[in-house]
């Protein structure tokens, strides 16, 4: 199980500073992140940034959490949209939902204690494809 | 009173693993409700309910519960509609509720620091499913 390094591991009821969650790399299957430990965060930012496009890929980020076997994983939110254009796109995940910013969505969900970001590629891999990346910062 | 399993323990303070709140069995005519839970500083949960293959025709119902003083079980949230057909379904239990990601329900409650879930059966006895509640508890 993969965990936040330590340099940047979560103090006792802090808010972080962004931490990689995803690095960056060209992306032509779906693909889960490392699981991370969330101990005293209700949500947190979310920032997936994509490159230039070569063909038309698309992206659909999800954010899935553990059963109690600790072996199954499900989703408890996936994005709206796709994202199919180069930018640096985020997303607000907390109780209630934070919609006040400019961003990309709004997710009104309490993060749990284990937690993956997982990554929905769509299109034909020798074509389409581009650099992706994610980052989170938690938000107590 | 039983304690959660040292695995399981709901920390001061801390988001808790997932944690199995109603075992497996094979619910048969009658309403089950499991052991009591101890929730120091959570706000909330979500229930993971998981209904396996149903012989005839058997619905459950969800249920929370909160122990009081005297050692009885208070009903404070229970499903709005029956389970009636095998499936995993995501309830979320939480103050002022989460509805992003699409739970099955999204109930505006608060979890108590001593908790109980259940299910509530209709049916027969020729009418029964696996029945399991897991729960993850959220600060």
């Amino acid at each position: 199980m993969g965990v936040i390094p330590r340099s940047v591991q979560m103090r006792w009821n802090e808010n972080t500073v962004s931490f990689p969650v995803y690095p960056a790399k060209v992306l032509t299957v779906d693909e889960g992140s490392d699981i991370f430990v969330n101990p005293t965060a209700r949500g947190m930012l979310l920032i997936v940034t994509l490159g230039t496009l070569t063909g038309t890929p698309t992206y659909r980020p999800s954010l899935r959490t553990y059963r109690a076997d600790l072996a199954t994983l499900f989703a408890l939110w996936t994005a709206a949209a796709v994202l199919n254009s180069a930018g640096t796109f985020f997303y607000t995940i907390y109780p209630g939902g934070i919609p006040g910013g400019v961003e990309t969505e709004s997710v009104d969900i309490a993060l749990p204690r284990l937690w993956q970001v997982y990554l929905d590629y769509t299109g034909t891999p020798v074509s389409d494809y581009c650099s992706v990346s994610a980052e989170a910062a938690y938000l107590i | 009173m039983p304690n959660l399993p040292q695995n399981a323990m709901l920390r001061f303070g801390e988001n808790a693993n997932p944690i199995i709140l109603l075992p497996f069995e094979d619910e048969t005519a009658v309403d089950r409700i499991g052991m009591v839970f101890i929730n120091p500083t959570g706000h909330g949960l979500y229930l993971m309910v998981i209904i396996g293959t149903l012989t005839n025709t058997p619905t459950f119902r969800p249920q929370l519960y909160m122990r009081q003083a005297g050692g009885s079980n208070l009903l404070i949230w229970q499903a709005a509609a029956v389970l009636s057909a095998a499936g995993t379904y995501r309830y979320a239990l939480y103050p002022g509720g989460l509805a992003g990601g699409s739970p099955q329900e999204n109930a505006n409650v608060m979890v108590p620091r001593e908790f109980l879930v259940g299910i509530d059966y209709t049916g027969t006895a020729a009418d029964h499913a696996d029945t399991t509640i897991e729960g993850i508890p959220l600060l």
